[in-house]
């Protein structure tokens, strides 16, 4: 158990591409029958894919802008987080490229985050921390677009995943004490459940990266595509998932009903309604919006408070967030959201 | 649960179109035996057995009557 004090969230935005793909575009990979189960299980209806040209700190510095144009002054930015597993280049890392493009002071400290569906979580603890250790507010940025590193032929992954972004700001509480509190858990033996094989260090680019290869299921990518070994990652979130987001209200003390929201990561809706049903939480506890974008790793939890902000908005929450996913990773935090955040509207871009 | 109304349930949830299924059925040369499948039946069977299966489970399934061994034979009639 990991505790902050008198640090909160001061705002947050989100940006989706305009670009809407609903599920005919992906019918190739399923019969009618096949799709009508995919809709029924998982809920995703459509997801939004950036243009070839979109880069995931594009769609950052945008969701940025719209925070950073609405305080008043850049200054009161010390540290810049970019958290994605799509960014620019593999060197330099993309946080530096966005502290010019936002024009941010040379003294910003800017750090790069590799995480995936646990991000948010894991970005949300470590802009706390950094903030509780600073006199200025840390900019966290959240950015991927999953579009560009999927197999259009891979049914175990394409129809599941979209593009999009968010920032938060995070800087000091100024009414008394508040508290948040986090909670991680890891599995590393587990860490090729989801991956992209080649075109790191591990296994460099060569010509077998390109190379198309079909496994059992008829899905057919190839090693710098995103895989995924769904079963096994269903096995994990069931597995892990409610038992840690139980052990973490035990040891807050805290029960279900004193709970407003649980924001979960928008992995598909089947896992999210079996991990509710497990806890004991009333849907109208749970916020979805994963029929409308599809699962946008590490951007998917600001995404949802960001399209669910009607149910939030004038009063203040108490929220539970969990995400889970590539590493194999998850985190959970518990904190009050206040009826001061500045929560924007979604910008289609 | 009564087996009769199991096997009604999995054609329902599975959405089965002209299958008899009875207890010796091979779950596996079904079309719609794949990964949305399982989850289906994962879900099901924790619905309405307060029992928790894993994809890893599932696998070891072959006829109905192996998945409801795997379930709890003492929770059929």
């Amino acid at each position: 158990m990991r505790k902050i004090s008198n640090i909160k969230i001061e705002s947050i935005s989100a940006v989706v591409p305009k670009n809407r793909v609903k599920n005919d575009s992906i019918s190739h990979l399923f019969t009618t029958k096949d799709l009508r189960r995919f809709e029924k299980t998982t809920l995703i209806l459509e997801r939004r894919h950036v243009n070839d040209n979109t880069t995931a700190s594009d769609l950052g510095f945008i969701a940025a802008e719209k925070i950073l144009s609405n305080i008043e002054s850049k200054d009161e930015i010390g540290t810049l987080l970019w958290l994605s597993q799509t960014s620019d280049y593999i060197i330099p890392f993309t946080s530096n490229i966005l502290q010019d493009r936002l024009d941010l002071s040379h003294d910003t400290f800017c750090l790069d985050i590799s995480a995936g569906c646990a991000g948010f979580v894991q970005g949300l603890y470590t802009a706390f921390s950094f903030a509780q250790n600073s006199n200025k507010k840390v900019l966290l940025i959240i950015g991927e677009t999953l579009s560009k590193i999927l197999s259009e032929n891979d049914r175990s992954t394409t129809p599941l995943f979209g593009d999009g972004s968010a920032a938060i700001l995070v800087g000091k509480s100024e009414h008394g004490s508040t508290n948040s509190f986090f909670s991680f858990g890891t599995d590393g033996s587990n860490h090729k459940a989801i991956s992209i094989p080649h075109g790191g260090f591990r296994n460099p680019f060569n010509e077998e990266s390109s190379l198309n290869s079909i496994d059992e299921n008829g899905n057919s990518k190839n090693n710098l595509n995103l895989s995924m070994n769904g079963p096994s990652v269903f096995d994990f979130t069931m597995r892990e998932i409610p038992k840690s987001i139980s052990n973490f209200m035990d040891i807050l003390d805290t029960e279900v009903k004193d709970i407003d929201f649980f924001a979960f990561h928008q992995s598909n809706a089947f896992i999210i309604k079996q991990i509710a049903r497990k806890l004991n939480i009333s849907s109208d506890q749970v916020l979805l919006n994963i029929s409308k974008f599809g699962n946008t790793s590490g951007v998917s939890i600001p995404l949802l408070l960001v399209t669910e902000n009607n149910k939030l908005k004038n009063k203040n929450s108490k929220i539970i967030f969990s995400g889970y996913g590539s590493g194999l990773t998850w985190g959970n935090c518990m904190l009050n959201l206040s009826a001061d955040t500045n929560i924007y509207e979604l910008i289609e871009i | 649960m009564n087996t009769e109304d199991f096997l009604n349930d999995l054609v329902e949830e599975l959405e089965l179109d002209n299958v008899e299924l009875n207890i010796d059925f091979d779950l596996r040369d079904l079309d719609e035996w794949d990964s949305m499948a399982v989850m289906i039946v994962i879900g099901y069977v924790s619905d309405n057995f307060d029992c928790n299966l894993t994809g890893e489970d599932l696998k070891e399934v072959s006829t109905v009557k192996s998945l409801i061994e795997i379930i709890g034979n003492e929770k059929f009639l």
